[in-house]
């Protein structure tokens, strides 16, 4: 691969695990309630230094959407996906949206979030940063 | 006459490839000939340059391999005199060099001191840098080392790439908040120009009155100096993305414009025409840099992350017929 072209974020940022890329921000952060296979995730306005894979639908808990993976620019690896199209109005709002699994995510400070029980349960808004 | 003139600078574009440079042992990120057309830099992934001499038969021989950087070479730049050379490390330091003996006598910033380009002023004796670090922005340096100048401030954007118009007047900036930042040397008046997507790289034609920038919204932008304009100029047609991509004025009268792209193609433009008049293919990868002879307008040279450099003059074919 040749020289990347890499966005370097300020203030509290999310970066990949791996690689250290630098992903979002804090303050992107629309909601903080979203769920993935491996545990939480967070639903970002704007990510940077992604990479977008195939769009294709996929039925939800909250009804069919339109997405796509996203990978980290840097390393390759998959840290969430794009919403492209939400069909159901009430999920309307996700539509050019991001989410970013926390588990592939290292977080302001370098913190990290690792699976758990407590996961399922709800986990501790303190233990995310 | 205009059906003319066309083919006739039709068989002036360089199409086929004359030559493969296969110096590097890594992905070649840059390449410029120098001002006076006698020689080419590149420079690469693996922590060299190499300075190629241009020969009377327009065949390219090697002539040094500039060793000493720690991180791939992502930048270099001519001074004005070609006598020197200064090259920028990815994330490390500065280095002039002596063209001629292929020797480094100094070397600017530290670890630290993250470059991203840099780019002389017409005595040859000065340059300017700037930084990804807000906290350095750009500074102007003599070549032993002394700050002459710098435009610092914590609210000084990273700086993404740098340059001066060869008559000197201006010094312009692109800042990685999509912003080009004219600066006016004599005065100081600065004028700003808003894009719409991030920019990754900077040229600026011969006669100082133009400059392009790629975006990674696959498009490139022409501007004037002056900046009268309302709006830019644009070309399109060709892929970028995920990279750092460089084009360049050139050919005859300097009425066109190359650029890589990263599905492994050259792409060359007439300045009138939005779309592209010539695609070259060749390369196996990625080409991340071209660069057009000043003083030979059929010869273009293009830089892949196939690890060679292409040198492209016209089809041999089209001249014998």
């Amino acid at each position: 691969m040749g020289r990347l072209f890499v966005v370097n974020l300020e203030g509290k940022i999310y970066s990949c695990k791996h690689c250290h890329t630098h992903l979002a921000l804090y303050d992107d952060i629309y909601s903080r309630t979203f769920h993935c296979r491996h545990g939480k995730a967070y639903l970002f306005n704007k990510v940077v230094n992604v990479s977008i894979g195939e769009m294709e639908d996929r039925p939800m808990m909250t009804g069919l959407h339109t997405v796509a993976d996203i990978f980290c620019v840097g390393c390759g690896s998959i840290v969430g996906w794009k919403y492209e199209t939400a069909y159901e109005k009430n999920q309307k709002y996700k539509e050019g949206k991001s989410v970013l699994e926390r588990y592939k995510v290292s977080g302001p400070d370098g913190s990290n979030y690792w699976i758990s029980n407590e996961a399922h349960v709800g986990g501790s808004d303190a233990d995310d940063a | 006459m205009r059906n003319e003139d066309h083919h006739c600078s039709r068989d002036q574009i360089p199409t086929s490839t004359t030559q493969i440079l296969t110096g590097h042992k890594n992905e070649v990120w840059f390449v410029q000939f120098s001002n006076n057309g006698e020689y080419l830099v590149s420079s690469s992934n693996d922590c060299t340059a190499i300075i190629w001499k241009v020969l009377e038969d327009g065949k390219l021989t090697l002539k040094h391999t500039l060793c000493g950087h720690q991180h791939a070479v992502s930048f270099v730049a001519w001074s004005p005199d070609d006598t020197k050379l200064l090259t920028c490390g990815n994330t490390e330091v500065l280095k002039p060099w002596d063209v001629e003996t292929g020797t480094c006598k100094h070397t600017f910033g530290n670890q630290g001191f993250v470059v991203s380009s840099c780019a002389w002023f017409p005595n040859s004796k000065q340059f300017g840098c700037g930084s990804s670090d807000p906290e350095k922005g750009v500074c102007m340096w003599d070549c032993d080392g002394n700050v002459i100048k710098s435009w610092i401030g914590m609210r000084m954007p990273k700086v993404v790439d740098l340059a001066v118009t060869p008559d000197g007047e201006y010094l312009i900036s692109i800042f990685m908040d999509k912003e080009i930042r004219i600066l006016h040397m004599g005065t100081s008046a600065e004028q700003v120009i808003s894009e719409e997507h991030p920019i990754t790289s900077l040229s600026v034609s011969g006669d100082s009155k133009f400059f392009i920038v790629n975006l990674n919204s696959q498009e490139i932008h022409m501007w004037d100096v002056a900046g009268k304009w309302d709006k830019p100029l644009r070309f399109m047609g060709h892929k970028q993305h995920k990279y750092v991509i460089r084009s360049c004025f050139g050919g005859l009268n300097n009425t066109f414009i190359a650029s890589g792209c990263e599905n492994s193609q050259v792409y060359i433009w007439n300045c009138r025409n939005s779309r592209p008049i010539e695609v070259l293919s060749g390369h196996s990868i990625t080409v991340n840099c071209v660069s057009w002879n000043p003083k030979i307008p059929q010869m273009l040279a293009s830089a892949s992350d196939d690890y060679t450099i292409r040198v492209w003059g016209p089809s041999l074919q089209k001249k014998e017929g």
